[in-house]
């Protein structure tokens, strides 16, 4: 049957975008878990987990991407981390809103790598409190990474100052710098490698 | 990490795999919090030995155990050379043992090692508790549950299907990877070549899960996943007479727990060391 004999195709309306939007949540959600997986694979120093809550609220807005982010780390808790780890989730959330707020400002462009490299130490710099403040509560303000760039960092500012929350918050500053401004590149550049007809969301320009 | 645990539900019959996974979600809560509110290696230790027990009788010690060695022991041992030596610790002052490195005399502390140790037994019983619940509780029974509490079946799928995504994108991973390693993509390269390399399996990757959604979608769909009728049920979940005993127990210790806090305070056997909150 063609469409010449009667059929009436019909554009994909606001109903079929929100079960794709539904379908996509956990999709963010397994990208940023599998992700860990990519960078053992290609040994970079960096966790990168966050890089698919950005590309959520590029491809399909906010609430996508805060949702996917959200369960990454209720999985994650149900996992690895353990219970007081859910709390992650809210990073994810912040990531997403952050992204958004970029990203409505048309910083999050690959065309403008000035701004989008702003904008990813922007969100790791705010994001060093948030991942303190969890380091804290959760895990006693320890070296949380096996890493022992962190832990060195750790070690470090430890011995200079003798406040554990101070040496966390210098450990995290370390990474989360580069790590937030890589995965929001990441993020941009796999969203502009994208088909138009993946993306769910308005574009900025 | 990630690519380490072996994640999802088998089929096994135990009396674990019985009980309501409420319970088993309430045994995971309940075992975290006390823990938590505790500052005693003895207590956290019995909690753990516990736990493991239940593992056990779950069939499901060795895949647990696995993932906490891995998860754990690089935590503990980065944090014990980092706590226990006089690198800066504050409350650092009684001496457990020293030995010399290099012409140094270094000397581990108690105050330091228990430190670790008590945060160390914390995660490591919250993630028994939370994989326990995880690995021994049927998704259908799970997505019943929920759906009786009347969460939308729209984020219970959400919930659940993660689970199904994680194992399908981890083989696509490798089958990427071989495909790129044949077209000569090299790992022993410096960072800005690595991460283009993350690119090459990253995209193909997210460009495939992509593809997926709409077929996906049109699947769900075609079995009415968005229909406004009420949802019926394939498996049940009740509690039986195990899952009131476990919560029996769990009250009955709750009650003992609120009396040793209110009688004795947070340490309740452990004695000789102090208090010690991370933010001082």
């Amino acid at each position: 049957m063609s469409e010449e004999e009667g059929i009436e195709v019909k554009p994909m309306g606001a109903y079929g975008e929100t079960i794709l939007k539904i379908v996509l949540i956990p999709v963010i959600a397994a990208l940023n878990y599998v992700t860990g997986a990519i960078v053992t694979l290609t040994r970079l120093p960096a966790f990168l987990d966050t890089w698919a809550t950005s590309f959520g609220v590029i491809v399909a807005g906010l609430w996508v991407g805060a949702l996917g982010g959200f369960l990454y780390n209720i999985i994650m808790a149900l996992t690895l981390w353990g219970l007081p780890a859910w709390v992650w989730g809210f990073i994810n959330v912040y990531i997403a809103i952050i992204t958004w707020v970029f990203y409505r400002a048309g910083w999050v462009d690959i065309k403008k790598p000035v701004k989008l490299i702003a904008a990813g130490l922007i969100t790791g710099f705010t994001n060093t409190f948030a991942c303190t403040l969890v380091s804290v509560v959760a895990f006693g303000a320890l070296p949380t990474a096996p890493s022992p760039f962190m832990t060195a960092v750790y070690a470090w500012a430890l011995n200079a100052t003798g406040n554990m929350v101070f040496a966390s918050w210098m450990s995290s500053v370390a990474v989360e710098l580069y790590d937030k401004t890589i995965a929001l590149y990441i993020a941009a550049i796999v969203a502009s490698a994208l088909p138009k007809r993946f993306i769910l969301t308005k574009s900025t320009s | 990490m990630s690519n380490l645990i072996q994640l999802g539900y088998e089929e096994k019959d135990s009396w674990v795999h019985k009980l309501d996974p409420r319970t088993k979600f309430i045994l995971f809560i309940w075992a975290s919090i006390f823990n938590y509110i505790f500052y005693d290696i003895y207590i956290s230790l019995a909690f753990l030995i516990s736990l493991i027990v239940l593992t056990i009788v779950g069939k499901v010690a060795k895949r647990i155990l696995k993932i906490i060695s891995i998860v754990l022991i690089p935590f503990y041992v980065l944090s014990t050379l980092v706590i226990a030596l006089p690198i800066g610790f504050p409350y650092n002052e009684t001496p457990l043992f020293s030995f010399t490195v290099f012409g140094f005399d270094v000397t581990f502390y108690l105050e330091g090692a228990a430190y670790v140790a008590i945060w160390t037994l914390r995660l490591a019983i919250t993630m028994t508790s939370a994989l326990l619940f995880f690995l021994t509780s049927n998704p259908a029974r799970i997505t019943t549950i929920l759906l009786k509490l009347r969460i939308p079946y729209k984020y219970i799928y959400a919930l659940l299907s993660v689970f199904q995504l994680i194992p399908i994108m981890q083989r696509r991973i490798q089958v990427i990877y071989q495909a790129q390693v044949s077209r000569g993509l090299n790992v022993n390269v410096g960072l800005f070549k690595r991460l283009k390399n993350f690119l090459a399996i990253l995209i193909p990757l997210t460009l495939g899960s992509m593809s997926d959604l709409q077929l996906r979608a049109i699947a769900l769909e075609s079995r009415g996943f968005s229909a406004p009728v009420k949802k019926t049920f394939i498996v049940r979940s009740d509690l039986t007479k195990s899952d009131y005993v476990v919560l029996s127990v769990m009250v009955a210790l709750s009650a003992l727990f609120i009396y040793w806090i209110i009688t004795v305070g947070l340490m309740v056997f452990m004695k000789g060391i102090p208090y010690i909150r991370p933010a001082g």
